[in-house]
């Protein structure tokens, strides 16, 4: 597999879009714009929210609380944590940064009923954004997503065209994060490309 | 398609949701002490009612928690939805819960038994 | 190109400056923008446009709408081609091409037209009477049958086209752009309401495009609606969405939209979408869906040139196109005469009124008189002359009753009939909506009684008549419900309306005929079934007294229009036969979609690589290069086997299997479910869920399991690690990944929200080779030269981590071939390394890829059972013969209780057995059936079917497996399987073919 163009770190082994991304490039004025994050470290966090202990733990080493909200995140410079459930939470990280926090969650976490679960390898991150990214998202997701109702911060997880994915919006631009898991994200690329392609397609690394 | 609100995560459509069947079917503590037939009013009996029904639901493309949901299933009119581990609250779902045959059955006052010891 | 003799000068909104050319049954016709096919076929003076589903009679254009049941025509060529499209639907555009149905071998000269010469021999119900015998000759007679009663022809090949989907959401969903949806969509939008206004038209403004005798503020009322949507379009929440037939109503406010994009504004691009299909979730929807006018039901009445009256005055003042050189109108309301004075106005030449009320009067009526226009008041239209096109009618006055025709007849000249029967409410989306109607009696009409979602019909649909009044109720409902969604504002003020008075019509719902026995004929009341009055009649006569049978007995309102002109006075001549009224007749159920849609709307782009998610595991391209053929597992594509050039798969899988057992077997395992178990409680919970004991398995050792229904029988199975103090790593099936998750939540959520425990899904965190064979620990050690692979430092069941390759890895010792075997988890992005790795280190051993076939032969080898292939949910562990796994000591888990019923107690239960065939190279079909006293043809009595079935190298023989009932007490009989052409003998013997003393598992 020729994919010496892309910038890797040494040995980063496979990521689930290498194959389908080799070239950046597409449309000048795009109306979308589509990148992997590879390799971008995932953590499943379980643990109740009522326990003080757990929330001030957690808290201590994300260097934020936890949100509590239904479909809402929050972040930092390192980490964006994703509620996903009332007792559950996505913490995603910088590539490489995932073995260090579960680690610190787990010390952390020691006397409090609670899981950690690294999962960076079970799902990509597929980022879209662009004039047209919410056009795109319509097309194939019943989730409302009108400015009104959905704004940076939100985050929901449902059914993205055939795929179940997880997705967050990062800024006005507008950007949303779509994780999805490995074994669907070509699927979801392929589909992403062709709803995208009436208003122009760019890919970037 | 049903539009139905996850405790959670509000408002969805039905295709995020799995449906679980009939609600607050109490599960024996000690099946043994129960006949085939007492038992297999727990097991197969469901009350499949015209109009109201108590039954549960769980979001599974959403955040995975069971709830449950009270529902005319002749209008798909949804009364109230409420965590698994709790009652209706509203006056319909209360007496449809009261009323439900199972509250007699052998098979659920044994669970009462239990929790009185 | 024929000129357009019709069109009439100044007249209506086309655009003239933009002329169309169009084929239409390979003649060239010329066009403008704005037009439908059918106002521009008429511009041309072609009236003449299908054929009659059954007597194949010459048909006209009857309205100007959707519910148009005789213009229905194929739109385009080849895969392109769209049959059974309304010609009034069917926006004009550059290059049309079209062509009529239901006729061969042309429109004007059509063979099928013998039907109608002898129509009295096919009355409703005649196949069904005549065709009865043979029965085995039915499929035959229905092939001509069909054949002679055609609609379109369906494309042969894919649909080119683009088609697309759209989710949305808004506060006010509303229906039509006539002046009740057009204010309502006003009173909404400007309180910011999120809106969305459909029109099934071109163009918005419904009855306003062409009721051009009325104005609102002063303003001409087009020009009203020009102003109206102009505004609306300014307001950022409002989606105006024309040509856009709102097509289904479904429970919660859902309602679906298919918007047609294929006019010739939309700028070129590959990617151009032909139709959209909107899938809107309303919080609040507004139904102003209008009226359809109804047809007078009178002999002869579909001849071409025959049309509504409103249909008429659209044609003229909306699309500037004169009907004829002669109108007749027919009419028992006021509107034909409003249709009257437009044509006058237009000087397009007038032959009478025929009025079937003895005093009409009021302003239209008086206008009408004053302009000089013959009326036959207490007149009917009683019978009507023209093949081709209307040429005449005769008409008779009426009896003071209605029922009856006196005096003389009278022949009048015409070109063309107007005709009024009055209006139905459009209550079709009402009514979907789950929606009750009631009949009035006053109106004539069926109206929304009993609202079940939140909803609101107003202007015609309701029965509101009137511009102002459906005006007022329009400003009402939109201010009222973007209130109800949370929107502030007040409803614009009640514009000054000036319009024409109705007054009150005279329902006559069968024109008594002028024949001398008094038998009514060619009374058509569905058009486009071809269902008469008499046809009705003679199905109440026949018994078919209830709706639902009258609709099935006579195909009446079964078309692709769904009986929107036909259905109201179907029920009520139903009801008049049998005495009784419209109201207790009921009516059919309406079903979406309100217009037949193309399929491709509904694939939208969920086409080839996209129709369904191929899932791939990270090996892929390792399988790729070794040649490997793929199977469908659900979703995944998993490697099936690994021909190498000029072999067979039976000989590519023979040979896997053998060197598996042989030296070294590799496998990709990565598609089993993986779940992440953690929590003080974790070895409590799996003691719950599965059948064995879970309570002392020491961190380090793995377990097989068997899930349970709480029914007793046979759910997943899998192996479980115990990997560290309180942390589990569970294995499930590959198909079973996401429902065990479910399950497990489901116990935990809902019966033990007590225990200390959370799952995580892993299945995709880990790419997983599984080695097995004698050689597979050297080939490991050479690997992870680190790790003391020995049995009694690394026994079977137990799990270790360390480095394999470089990469840090978890080992199971677990095996589904009973050979010695490691299965190897790194994570997924280290799948193609490890793989890649072992294969090279293996070459020194002869390693093997196996596929999932050779992985079925080995596991069926040992007798292992596959979920979903030995089970089908109708097993228990009793039945496979794995008493063993079911704890005797435990006080409960789940299914345990259900395991002691009386019914899973029974021996003569099917029972998992071995069958093994008396010629040893036979391989039985999987799914045969058993039986114990073969006869040379069924009926025989089934005792059991085969479940798995392979040829097994290392047995040299073929093996299966098969549920037999009370097999375990045959093992030693013989049974057979009787084939088509054969009978196979089998033995039955218990499920282990290999090793039965398992001494291969340790190597």
């Amino acid at each position: 597999m020729d994919d010496a163009a892309l910038p890797k770190q040494k040995d980063s082994g496979t990521s689930p879009l290498d194959k389908l991304i080799k070239v950046p490039g597409g449309a000048k004025d795009a109306g979308i714009f589509l990148k992997e994050c590879r390799h971008s470290g995932k953590l499943i966090l379980r643990g109740d929210p009522s326990d003080d202990l757990f929330i001030k733990s957690t808290s201590k080493v994300l260097g934020y609380k936890l949100p509590l909200t239904p479909n809402t995140f929050l972040k930092n410079s390192e980490y964006t944590s994703v509620w996903l459930g009332p007792n559950e939470w996505l913490v995603n990280s910088l590539p490489g940064d995932d073995s260090s926090l579960e680690n610190d969650l787990n010390i952390a976490l020691t006397d409090v009923h609670h899981s950690v679960t690294n999962v960076s390898d079970n799902s990509t991150i597929i980022q879209l954004s662009g004039p047209n990214a919410r056009s795109v998202i319509m097309k194939g997701c019943a989730v409302d997503v009108h400015p009104r109702v959905f704004n940076p911060g939100d985050a929901f997880q449902s059914n993205l065209a055939a795929a179940s994915v997880i997705m967050w919006q990062l800024n006005l631009i507008p950007t949303f994060n779509i994780m999805v898991r490995a074994s669907f994200a070509s699927y979801l690329w392929k589909w992403l490309l062709d709803a995208g392609a009436e208003f122009g397609v760019q890919i970037r690394l | 398609m049903l539009y139905i609100k996850c405790p959670w995560c509000g408002y969805r459509d039905d295709a995020e949701f799995h449906y679980g069947g009939e609600a607050h079917i109490k599960r024996p503590f000690d099946a043994d002490s129960l006949s085939d037939e007492e038992f297999s009013e727990y097991l197969f009996q469901k009350s499949n009612t015209k109009g109201l029904t108590l039954e549960r639901w769980v979001h599974t493309s959403g955040c995975r928690r069971w709830f449950n949901v009270l529902r005319n299933t002749v209008t798909n009119e949804i009364i109230e939805v409420y965590p698994s581990n709790q009652l209706p609250s509203s006056q319909a779902g209360k007496e449809y819960y009261k009323n439900n045959w199972r509250r007699k059955s052998a098979a659920e006052s044994l669970t009462t038994r239990q929790v009185e010891k | 190109m024929t000129m357009q003799r019709f069109r009439l000068k100044d007249l209506g909104q086309v655009d003239r400056s933009k002329p169309l050319r169009f084929k239409f049954d390979g003649k060239f016709y010329e066009g403008y923008r704005g037009d439908t096919l059918a106002s521009a076929l008429l511009a041309n003076g072609v009236h003449l446009v299908g054929r009659s589903f059954k007597y194949h009679r010459p048909r006209g254009l009857l309205s100007a709408g959707a519910e148009e049941p005789n213009a229905l025509i194929q739109v385009g060529e080849g895969n392109s081609t769209d049959p059974n499209t309304r010609a009034t639907q069917m926006i004009l555009r550059d290059g049309l091409t079209v062509k009529s149905q239901n006729r061969w071998p042309n429109l004007t000269f059509d063979l099928g037209y013998v039907n109608n010469l002898i129509h009295r021999l096919l009355p409703a119900g005649f196949y069904y009477k005549t065709f009865m015998w043979p029965a085995s000759w039915w499929m035959r007679y229905e092939y001509w049958i069909r054949r002679a009663a055609g609609l379109g022809e369906a494309p042969k090949g894919a649909d080119p086209d683009r088609y697309e989907k759209n989710h949305a959401h808004c506060d006010v969903l509303i229906v039509g752009s006539g002046p009740a949806g057009l204010s309502a969509a006003l009173a909404a939008g400007q309180t910011g309401a999120r809106v969305i206004l459909t029109e099934e038209q071109d163009s918005f403004g419904g009855s306003l495009t062409y009721n051009t005798d009325c104005t609102i503020d002063g303003l001409p009322a087009f020009e009203w609606v020009k102003r109206t949507v102009a505004a609306l379009s300014s307001m950022p929440e409002v989606i105006l969405l024309k040509a856009t037939v709102t097509n289904g109503y479904y429970d919660h406010n859902y309602l679906t939209l298919l918007e047609s994009t294929d006019n010739d504004n939309q700028t070129g691009s590959e990617y151009k979408t032909r139709q959209r299909l909107w899938k809107v979730r309303a919080k609040r929807v507004v139904l102003a869906t209008g009226q359809i006018e109804r047809p007078l039901i009178f002999r002869d009445n579909d001849r071409p040139g025959i049309m509504l009256s409103a249909a008429m005055r659209a044609y003229l003042n909306r699309y500037g196109v004169s009907p004829g050189n002669r109108v007749l109108l027919f009419t028992n309301n006021d509107d034909a005469y409003r249709t009257a004075i437009s044509l006058k106005k237009n000087n397009v030449p007038i032959a009478a009124i025929v009025d079937l009320r003895s005093n009409p009067d009021g302003e239209l009526v008086d206008q009408v008189r004053s302009e000089g226009i013959t009326i036959y008041p207490g007149h009917a239209i009683v019978s009507t002359a023209g093949y081709l096109r209307i040429k005449s009618a005769k008409i008779m006055q009426l009896s003071e009753d209605g029922t009856k025709l006196i005096g003389s007849m009278k022949e009048i000249r015409c070109d063309s009939i107007g005709m009024s029967g009055g209006w139905n409410p459009t209550v079709h989306l009402f009514s979907q909506s789950g929606g009750k109607l009631r009949w009035d009696e006053e109106l004539a009409q069926f109206l929304p009684k009993t609202v079940t979602q939140n909803l609101v019909s107003i202007g015609g649909c309701d029965g509101t008549q009137g511009l102002s009044n459906c005006l007022k109720a329009g400003l009402k409902a939109g201010a009222e419900s973007a209130r109800a969604t949370n929107n502030k504002g007040r409803a614009p003020r009640l514009p000054k309306v000036i319009e024409p008075k109705y007054n009150d019509q005279r329902t006559i719902w069968l024109i008594p005929t002028e024949r001398a026995n008094g038998k009514i004929s060619n009374h058509f009341v569905d058009f486009q079934n071809d269902v008469t009055a008499s046809d009705i009649g003679l199905a109440a006569r026949e018994g078919y007294r209830s709706v639902e049978h009258l609709k099935r007995y006579t195909t009446m309102g079964m078309g692709t229009d769904q009986g929107k002109t036909s259905n109201v006075a179907a029920l009520a001549i139903l009801g008049e036969t049998l005495g009784t009224t419209a109201p207790n007749i009921g009516h059919t159920t309406f079903r979406p979609p309100y217009t037949p849609a193309t399929i491709g709307a509904y694939a939208g782009r969920n086409l080839g690589l996209l129709f369904d998610p191929v899932r791939t595991t990270v090996m892929n391209e390792c399988h790729k290069g070794l040649g490997a053929k793929f199977e469908h597992v659900g979703q995944w594509m998993r490697a099936w086997y690994y021909p190498k050039p000029n072999e067979t798969m039976q000989q590519a899988v023979n040979r896997e299997v053998k060197a598996a057992r042989d030296s070294v077997g590799i496998l990709d395992a990565s598609t089993l479910g993986k779940i992440d178990i953690k929590g003080p409680d974790a070895a409590e919970f799996l003691n719950r869920v599965y059948t064995n004991a879970w309570l002392k398995l020491a961190p380090g050792r793995a377990r097989y399991g068997l899930m349970l229904k709480e029914d007793g029988m046979v759910m997943d199975d899998g192996v479980t690690t115990h990997l560290q103090p309180g942390h589990f790593h569970m294995t499930t099936t590959t198909g079973g990944a996401a429902s065990v998750l479910e399950w497990l939540e489901e116990w935990h959520q809902t019966e033990w929200p007590d225990l200390k425990v959370y799952f995580t899904s892993v299945t995709e965190q880990w790419a997983v080779a599984s080695i097995c064979g004698p050689n597979c620990r050297k080939l490991l050690s050479d690997l992870a030269p680190d790790l003391d692979l020995s049995n009694e430092e690394f026994p079977f069941m137990s799990v270790k981590e360390g480095n394999v390759a470089g990469i840090t890895a978890r080992i199971f010792r677990i095996s589904f071939t009973g050979e010695l075997s490691f299965e190897i988890n790194v994570p997924r992005r280290y799948g193609p390394k490890l793989w890649d790795a072992l294969m090279q280190k293996g070459k020194k051993y002869d390693i093997c890829p196996y596929g999932t076939e050779a992985m079925h032969v080995l596991r069926a080898e040992k007798g292992f059972i596959v979920v979903g292939q030995e089970t089908d949910g109708t097993v228990t562990p009793y039945d496979l013969g794995m008493d063993w796994i079911v704890s005797k000591t435990k006080h409960d888990f789940v299914g345990k209780r259900a395991l002691k019923r009386s019914d899973i107690i029974k021996n003569d239960r099917k029972q998992l057995v071995g069958l093994l065939t008396e010629n040893e190279t036979e391989v039985i079909p999987e799914g045969s059936q058993v039986v114990e006293t073969p006869t040379s043809a069924p009926p025989m009595v089934m005792i059991g079917h085969v479940t798995s079935s392979y040829y097994s190298p290392n047995c040299n023989r073929s093996i299966a497996m098969a549920l037999v009932k009370g097999g375990k007490e045959k093992i030693g009989q013989t049974l057979h399987v009787p084939l088509r052409n054969k009978t196979i003998k089998v033995t039955v013997t218990d499920t282990q073919f290999f090793d039965k003393e398992g001494v291969r598992l340790d190597g």
